[in-house]
């Protein structure tokens, strides 16, 4: 059966260009994260004040009179104009070679070992930024794909964990039914009710200020799972109530398998084409809801990076217009959203033709 | 055909004279209009163009002008001020204003205990309120046990009519002339009376045909009609909105500026440069020692407040701000380092020669290390003699741009040196129950609005003052210079001769240098744009775009 659906799946990608290239996009997104140390130039806090809103370095591939060159970017000064606006010049006679595996400033690869080697970079004192700078000439770039490793993996430890407490819960109280289920399904309302993004709010207001973006960052995702796993749990209940009066668990509580046996081994497997779609598509709710938190000034801090608290520099129209790259962030969790979006869309498809699911979004 | 005309007709009706309308923005909407009671720039700058004291300050020169008073002479060195009204001086509902009004007002509202009056501190000498008496209809005296200089500029707090208030208990005065407040019972003497406020939308104020230079010009005073105070929560949309034409005049930010600017070859205005901002923006650390009166422990742990007290660690701290960097880079480079309490824009008392503290890191890790403060464990992170790393929290007020963004740049430049420091941005309220009441905050950055007589600081720098931040309410100076600074405020206020008391606080600003309870950062420029139908605006450092709202016309 898993072959099947292996094979489905790999018809389907090649059916769907959009699913295929969603999930391309993800697994960029995502080992672009993972490896955020190496394939970033620069450290998400390193600062070079001279450069404030550098603007995006264009790289030459031409060395100017026609021919080919190894390609290469320029310095860049500026100076105020009579508007003091930022006016950035190519420096005259400039040319900084990119390099590969340069040795940059030291990060963690991987948590294993130490290391100054990056992908990219450029040589001697010249300075790339891909994606333009801030306001104290940090590069975006880094910051981007720093920032995704916060704003990536929330979603996905926070469905984790609500994924488990759902299926469990929902899972008890589906099985047991009576006094257990009705206890469960009334917490589950009193949950429900509850406006996810201002409880969020009250909660860290709540806590103390000197708390680590880290502090903060597992935080936000305690609560957030902690709101997310009830609406799952409800339709796992429903599920099981109705699994378990399928043949298959009748014939094994005859057998004499004990009730959490059943209910792990028989009856919960049973519901994975609904809590994988239900998974995919609740993401997004996460990925929204720490950006949110952030670019309000409550989640992850300054230096730290996380793609919500990148687009507080965009929240004004001012800074918008004379620097537009302030912007790029936003691009990042809208493909990604959308990305989280399609993969749901099709792999409910695959799994589960006659279901609709609708993903618990949190803001 | 018939409807088409009828337009038509509508279109040629002769156009009535458009009416002459001020608009300007506001950040928030006033939350009084008691001219006594109000404590925040979004109430007093409305309530400024209502009602007027006996002195104000001159929008250009700084000197103190006649308003109410058309005279005032002081006998004794200043111990005895009497002020003469102007002739037959009218409330806004007719009522004369007479000599009783001024000694009701200063009496029993500004000098009663039991009234929450902000302006109080400026009128007290050593805590003693002066004797006013009514000498006749127009005449009021104002008698001091000793000479009080900066009294002329204290004379300058609104009047109130007597007519309404004369029976109104302290408590229900404190909360009179709230925002609901119906625009007949808002009597005012100003230029303008309140036409209508429209909750947290717009407060429109309409000539006062009252106001007193009515009768003594020749010409209609004010020439505008109305004055209306847009309430726009951001500054970015009150730029945007002025350069719509929204807006008749702002304030520009440094960090807005280029935008604005840029705005021109859209929008027919022009932008006008006053020099440096009498406000100042600073660091402070907590230094409250007195421990708390119920559980007998400090505030904060005490081996901080022995980092913040120790002059050597705030003088580490002073040479590791890189001031020319938080001007070029929050300010556009539109702002110059400050080291000292007075802004140049007060020229009168400003002090050229303070040590500058030029950006050092290296100085600064020098002076740690020699006070004790080294890295002994090798995690990048300074400790003290004790071993306690040094590790703090830096607070602003949430959406202040300037000051976020300052904050920003020195907790870079403080872990720079090896501190550990985080940064947090505080609800503006939360921030001010810290500072004044919890006093559990670590490190601040903040800002003062200035004023061109150094005694109205004297809430800040007494250290019996309630602003006294790093360490409010001494009963007693626990620190040698601040029984100094105690001492040159008593002095100031009774030095008569100009040389003379320059030079006391002169002294002060040394003190304020070399020990650096607040480190001060940058002093902005103050720039205007204001749109070119409006006429004879001069906006000033010092008396911002509303100095001579009277004679401002918009046509």
């Amino acid at each position: 059966m898993y072959k099947q659906k292996l094979a489905d799946f790999i018809y389907l990608l090649k059916q769907n260009k959009l699913f295929a290239a969603a999930l391309f996009t993800l697994v960029l997104l995502y080992l672009s994260a993972i490896f955020a140390g190496f394939i970033s130039p620069y450290r998400y806090d390193s600062e070079d004040r001279t450069k404030s809103f550098h603007p995006p370095t264009p790289v030459y591939f031409t060395d100017g009179e026609g021919g080919l060159a190894w390609p290469y970017v320029k310095d860049y000064e500026f100076e105020f104009d009579d508007y003091h606006r930022r006016i950035y010049e190519p420096v005259e006679g400039s040319r900084n070679r990119l390099q590969l595996f340069p040795e940059g400033e030291k990060y963690n690869f991987l948590g294993l070992l130490e290391t100054r080697r990056r992908l990219f970079g450029v040589e001697d004192d010249g300075k790339i930024y891909l994606f333009g700078a801030d306001s104290r000439g940090r590069d975006l770039f880094s910051r981007i794909i720093y920032g995704g490793r916060v704003s990536l993996s929330i979603g996905l430890i926070g469905v984790s964990i609500s994924l488990l407490l759902g299926l469990l819960i929902g899972g008890i109280s589906g099985y047991l039914g009576g006094l257990v289920d009705n206890f469960i399904q009334r917490l589950i309302e009193v949950i429900m009710l509850v406006p996810a993004f201002f409880l969020l709010l009250a909660l860290r207001s709540a806590f103390p200020l000197d708390w680590t973006s880290v502090r903060v960052y597992f935080f936000i995702i305690i609560i957030m799972s902690f709101i997310g796993w009830a609406s799952l749990a409800r339709v796992i209940r429903g599920m099981v109530l109705s699994l378990r009066e399928k043949q298959f668990v009748e014939a094994a509580r005859v057998s004499g398998v004990p009730g959490p046996v059943i209910l792990i081994k028989h009856i919960l497997p049973n519901t994975a084409s609904y809590f994988i779609v239900a998974a995919t598509v609740s993401i997004p709710g996460y990925i929204l809801g720490e950006s949110a938190l952030s670019l309000l000034g409550l989640g992850i801090q300054d230096p730290h990076a996380s793609w919500g608290n990148l687009l507080q520099d965009a929240m004004s129209i001012s800074q918008l217009q004379l620097h537009p790259w302030v912007l790029l962030p936003g691009l990042f969790i809208f493909l990604t959203v959308m990305s989280f979006n399609l993969v749901g869309d099709a792999l409910r498809d695959i799994l589960d033709p006659e279901h609709e699911v609708s993903g618990g979004n949190l803001v | 055909m018939s409807l088409l005309l009828s337009f038509f007709l509508v279109g040629c009706a002769p156009p009535t004279p458009p009416d002459n309308v001020l608009n300007l923005g506001t950040i928030s909407a006033p939350k009084t209009f008691n001219p006594v009671t109000a404590r925040e720039t979004s109430s007093t700058d409305v309530i400024n163009q209502m009602f007027v004291g006996l002195t104000t300050t001159d929008g250009q020169t700084g000197a103190v002008e006649p308003e109410l008073a058309s005279d005032w002479e002081s006998k004794e060195d200043g111990r005895v001020w009497i002020f003469t009204l102007h002739d037959d001086l009218r409330w806004s509902d007719g009522e004369p204003l007479t000599a009783a009004d001024v000694v009701f007002t200063y009496n029993e509202l500004y000098l009663n205990f039991d009234i929450d009056s902000s302006a109080r501190h400026s009128l007290l000498m050593d805590g003693e309120p002066p004797q006013v008496e009514k000498v006749s209809e127009r005449q009021v005296k104002f008698t001091y046990p000793d000479p009080y200089v900066p009294f002329l500029r204290a004379a300058s707090n609104p009047i109130l009519p007597e007519h309404l208030f004369a029976d109104i208990s302290p408590a229900e005065f404190n909360y009179a002339w709230g925002v609901d407040t119906s625009p007949d019972e808002l009597v005012v003497n100003g230029p303008f009376k309140l036409g209508r406020y429209e909750s947290e939308q717009r407060v429109v104020l309409e000539r006062n045909p009252h106001y007193y230079k009515n009768q003594l010009d020749d010409e209609q005073l004010p020439r505008l009609d109305k004055l209306i105070f847009h309430v726009v929560a951001n500054t970015d949309l009150q730029v945007q909105r002025f350069l719509r034409g929204d807006l008749d005049a702002i304030g520009v930010q440094a960090q807005l500026y280029p935008v604005v600017r840029a705005g021109q070859e859209r929008a027919d205005f022009e932008m006008h440069y006053s020099g440096p901002d009498l406000g100042t923006l600073f660091l402070a650390f907590n230094m409250n020692t007195t421990p708390h009166p119920e559980t007998g422990e400090t505030h904060i742990p005490e081996h901080k407040l022995d980092w913040f007290n120790d002059h050597q660690f705030r003088r580490a701290v002073a040479y590791a701000i890189d001031r020319q960097m938080i001007a070029e880079v929050v300010f556009n480079r539109l702002a110059s380092p400050a080291h000292g309490p007075v802004s140049p824009a007060n020229e009168e008392f400003y002090y050229p020669g303070l040590k500058e503290y030029e950006h050092d890191p290296d100085k600064a890790r020098e002076i740690l290390e020699e006070a004790g403060y080294s890295d002994r464990s090798g995690d990048g992170i300074i400790q003290d003699e004790k071993g306690n790393p040094v590790k703090f929290v830096l607070l602003t007020n949430a959406g202040a741009d300037q000051r976020v963004a300052t904050a920003e740049i020195i907790r870079q430049d403080l872990s720079d040196i090896g501190m550990d420091v985080s940064f947090r941005q505080v609800e503006f309220n939360t921030l001010v129950s810290q500072l004044s009441s919890d006093f559990d905050w670590e490190a601040v950055v903040m800002g003062f609005t200035g004023s061109l007589e150094p005694h109205f600081g004297s809430n800040v720098w007494l250290s019996s003052g309630n602003l006294h931040m790093w360490h409010p309410y001494q009963e007693e100076p626990v620190r040698d210079w601040e029984r100094e600074i105690d001492e040159l405020f008593a002095q100031g206020m009774r030095t008569l001769e100009p040389e003379r008391r320059r030079e006391v606080y002169s002294r002060w600003q040394r003190i304020v240098n070399r020990e650096l309870p607040l480190i001060y950062t940058v002093t902005s420029d103050t720039i205007h744009a204001v749109h070119s139908r409006v006429k004879n605006a001069q906006p000033t450092a010092i008396g911002g775009l509303t100095h001579n709202v009277e004679y401002l016309d918009v046509r």
